[in-house]
């Protein structure tokens, strides 16, 4: 079992810096995925773990032990690439093979691990088709079960699903969670889709600008986020420009609305965040109450199970409100409501 | 295409037929046996060891040229410049290049005086006019030829092939013993037949280099065709054509099977 | 060896590329030594210093034009032939025999094969006995240039159709009403331009620089003549060696050049073999 860490981790291309003051540890046996648009680092820091970038400054520490002055051969990690990393002159099972080959297993030994890795990740009796004889799918299995074979201690994932269809990249990123957890190894897994990390890691660090901008559980991270990228990022959010009037409280025009506020202090300008499917709303008889936001209907959707809901508040600003499509049905665009919050569905970041 | 292997096959066929008939037009197999006299055989010797080895000379040297400027990413100029000249380069020939070379290490060439003057005397051990002038020589055609044929396979070497075999153990060595070279042995092996088929083949810079000194097939085949030899036997000429046909074709033929076993991975 | 990419793809501390660079340093000196050396030997006239006469002789030289108007001649009528009867051919194949594919290419790589030796040996052998007016007028070697050219031509203009989408095209103009031959004149062929340009300049670089079937069937074209006028003198021969290249590869830039603007048609990746 292995622990791995970066830490403070600098790595500039020129005047680009791809990874600013990088720190990340993943625990033994823990699947944490690193998210974030093109550009933001991601990459860089999986091949610096990998041993193929040389960091500035900074550190990678495999157990505690600096890994910075060992080569990539000699780094002990299992990595599967985007895609058409299969070498093309080897078999499947030669692919599979290659790792133990090197380390001098025996023949009898290899052959018998290459065939419990393609039963694992379900070609059994493809074992002699070559690269090009396989679907993108198929190859990147045989690429997981190549970076499996020789037992590293850590296993890196480089978008390994970004080349396939839709349908495969589902099946296939339920299948790489279930091989993780079924070895137990601790992995590093990067992606820009948000709903593959969401969906298989333990944990998943946003990265901007070569900085970790959150880290945290899948559910934490979208219900929770704590700065406005983070919550831009993953998934639709809805923002309010308030101001704080206290730990619990903030205040858009003179609507009070609940929230847990005591990040910022009273007075600032912060940014309320909310999910489309927090948010309740009603048609309006009267005049608002002064904890909820009115506005009017501008747009109605219906999408199966749920309507979107656009609403313009007073001030202005729009609201996307994901209701039951039940509930939704009198919502027609024009009409008067009121949009309600609970305190806990709220989160206040800095403006 | 139907036009061009006409004009191909029917003198092909003509050089075939009339290797093996007397003047008068009969069929005899005298031509063949008087190309085993002894002049002949050792022109196709001669022949096939310079070809052998100038295609090794280009294949090696250009390879390793090719792949030096193509994994170099910092002059990005160089890249560019390395197949323009080869592309050139891969057309030199003929009684140019010949002086080209005279005029560099021939007897007098500049090369051959600065050496002298720092005391080094190339002459009379090395001559330019000889079976070793002729494997420098034709190399000059035969590296850049090989860096053009090869340049689109050492672009196919994907990283993510090294970087793989990188992250699953392999030493440098490893990745090009097990991968790098497996991939481009078909490769390799295609240029290689080309680069010998081409120098078997070179006729004008072999006369005018060494106007007959070295025993070449194509020599002797052009001084038939010149009249030089005794005009009686002409069909010795096309016979020794035959020859040169029934050569290029074997190694074609040698060329296709070794192909298919080297990239029995390939689609 | 080193490594494929200069990333430092397996290493942790880059180390410089010492190999690469010694073969690089040798490549250049071998490639480029023997043009400078007889660059100097051309302007090299001993106790008289360095002069360009050798160059001014023969530019100023009058018989030299002959050859030159001839050769011209030559490569554009090949260039027209060779068109005239690939166009259709490449244009069929892409169109409703894809799977003739590996036939045609095998029989377009054929001359490249066939030791152009041998052709001449079969062609004097073919036309013995033809009338003289036929075989005895340089433009003889017309259609044999033809078929020299046929790898590179076919190369180029099977790339310019491949980038064309052929088929919708010739649908299209079906479509619309018109005949075949409209569509080869007036839909293809002004697509193909770059091909059509660069094939001419391939078979100009062809003529230009084609010595064992002119020689061997006793034509005076240019290269042949260049390289009879003055070789009597050591810096004459030179100065011709570098200026007859220059020629060749006048053309081959151009076409070069003309590739890239567009980024299709024609290219150098097998390079025309002539004069050898």
């Amino acid at each position: 079992m292995a622990t791995l860490s970066l830490v403070d981790v600098v790595k500039t291309y020129g005047v680009v810096r791809a990874l600013d003051h990088l720190n990340l540890t993943i625990e033994s046996g823990e699947l944490v995925s690193l998210l974030g648009p093109s550009g933001c680092g991601k990459t860089t820091a999986l091949r610096s773990v990998a041993g193929f970038e040389r960091p500035d400054s900074g550190q990678v520490l495999l157990n505690g032990k600096d890994l910075t002055p060992t080569p990539a051969n000699k780094r002990d990690m299992g990595m599967v690439f985007q895609a058409y990393s299969l070498f093309p002159n080897m078999t499947a099972a030669q692919n599979i093979a290659f790792g133990l080959k090197l380390r001098k297993r025996p023949g009898s030994e290899t052959r018998k691990r290459a065939d419990e890795l393609l039963t694992l990740v379900g070609l059994q009796g493809r074992a002699d088709r070559y690269p090009h004889q396989l679907s993108g799918g198929q190859q990147q299995r045989v690429a997981l079960a190549r970076a499996l074979a020789f037992e590293p201690s850590v296993l890196l994932l480089d978008e390994p699903l970004s080349a396939l269809d839709a349908q495969v990249r589902v099946q296939l990123r339920d299948e790489i969670r279930r091989l993780q957890k079924e070895v137990g190894i601790t992995t590093l897994f990067v992606t820009h889709d948000q709903e593959e990390a969401l969906s298989i890691s333990d944990r998943v660090g946003v990265m901007n600008n070569g900085q970790l901008e959150q880290l945290a559980s899948p559910a934490q991270l979208y219900r929770h986020p704590t700065t406005e990228f983070v919550a831009g990022f993953v998934g639709t959010i809805n923002r309010l420009p308030v101001s704080v009037r206290d730990a619990t409280t903030v205040a858009y025009g003179d609507v009070v609305l609940g929230c847990n506020a005591s990040a910022l202090p009273a007075g600032a300008a912060g940014l309320l965040l909310m999910r489309p499917e927090v948010l309740s709303v009603r048609a309006l008889e009267g005049s608002a109450p002064h904890t909820s936001l009115g506005g009017t209907v501008r747009a109605h959707s219906f999408l199966g199970p749920v309507a979107r809901v656009e609403v313009i508040t007073t001030s202005g600003d729009l609201l996307i409100c994901d209701l039951p499509s039940r509930d939704a049905d009198a919502l027609v665009p024009g009409t008067s409501v009121s949009v309600h919050v609970a305190a806990t569905d709220a989160t206040v970041v800095a403006r | 295409m139907l036009y061009a292997l006409g004009l191909l096959l029917v003198p092909a066929a003509a050089v075939l037929l009339r290797a093996f008939r007397t003047d008068t037009g009969s069929f005899t197999l005298q031509n063949v046996r008087d190309m085993g006299a002894h002049q002949y055989v050792v022109a196709f010797r001669t022949s096939i060891t310079l070809s052998i080895l100038s295609a090794v000379v280009g294949v090696v040297f250009g390879g390793f040229l090719a792949y030096s400027v193509l994994s170099l990413q910092r002059p990005k100029w160089l890249r560019g410049a390395l197949i323009t000249f080869s592309g050139l380069g891969a057309q030199f020939g003929g009684v140019p290049l010949a002086f080209i070379f005279i005029s560099t290490l021939g007897v007098t060439g500049v090369v051959t005086k600065f050496l002298n003057s720092a005391g080094l005397h190339l002459y009379p051990g090395f001559k330019i006019y000889s079976f070793t002038g002729l494997v420098i020589v034709y190399a000059y055609f035969q590296v850049p030829l090989m860096v053009i044929v090869i340049t689109p396979a050492i672009e196919g070497l994907r990283v993510q092939w090294r970087e793989a075999a990188a992250n699953l153990g392999a030493a440098d060595w490893q990745f090009w013993r097990y991968v790098g070279l497996p991939v481009l042995a078909p490769s390799i092996l295609g240029a290689f037949v080309l680069l010998f088929a081409n120098a078997f083949s070179a006729y004008a810079t072999a006369t005018a280099l060494t106007s007959g000194q070295v025993n070449l097939v194509p020599v002797k085949v052009g001084s038939f065709l010149r009249g030089n030899v005794a005009a009686d036997n002409a069909q010795l000429g096309q016979a020794l054509a035959t020859g040169m046909l029934v050569v290029v074709v074997v190694a074609m033929a040698l060329y296709l099977w070794l192909q298919k076993r080297a990239a029995r991975w390939a689609k | 060896m080193g490594q494929v990419s200069g990333d430092g793809a397996t290493r942790a501390r880059p180390r410089p590329p010492i190999g690469k660079v010694l073969w690089i340093v040798a490549g250049v000196l071998f490639l480029l030594g023997p043009l400078v050396a007889t660059f100097f030997s051309s302007i090299n006239y001993n106790q008289l210093g360095y002069r360009f006469t050798a160059y001014s002789n023969i530019v100023s030289s009058r018989a030299l034009r002959g050859p030159l108007w001839l050769s011209f001649q030559i490569a554009v009528l090949t260039a027209a032939l060779s068109f005239a009867l690939m166009l259709p051919t490449v244009f069929w194949l892409h169109l409703k025999v894809p799977k003739a594919r590996p036939i045609i290419e095998t029989i377009s790589i054929l001359p490249y094969v066939i030791p152009p030796i041998v052709l001449v040996v079969g062609i004097s052998q073919l036309t013995r006995g033809w009338p003289e007016w036929l075989i005895g007028k340089p433009f003889f070697l017309v259609p044999i240039y033809v078929v020299t050219c046929l790898p590179f031509l076919f190369r180029a203009l099977d790339a310019g159709m491949r980038s064309i989408d052929v088929m919708t095209l010739t649908e299209a103009a079906r479509g619309l009403g018109a005949t075949w031959r409209q569509v080869i004149t007036k839909v293809i062929m002004p697509n193909l331009r770059t091909s059509i340009l660069g094939g001419t300049f391939l078979a100009l670089a062809v003529v230009l620089g084609e010595f064992t079937i002119a020689s061997l069937l006793l034509f005076k074209t240019f290269p042949i003549y260049l390289t009879e006028v003055g070789q009597n003198e050591a810096q004459g021969a030179a100065a011709l060696s570098l200026l007859s290249f220059g020629f060749s590869w006048g053309f081959l830039l151009l076409l070069n050049s003309v590739g890239k603007r567009v980024g299709s048609g024609a290219s150098l990746d097998i390079a025309p073999r002539v004069g050898r």
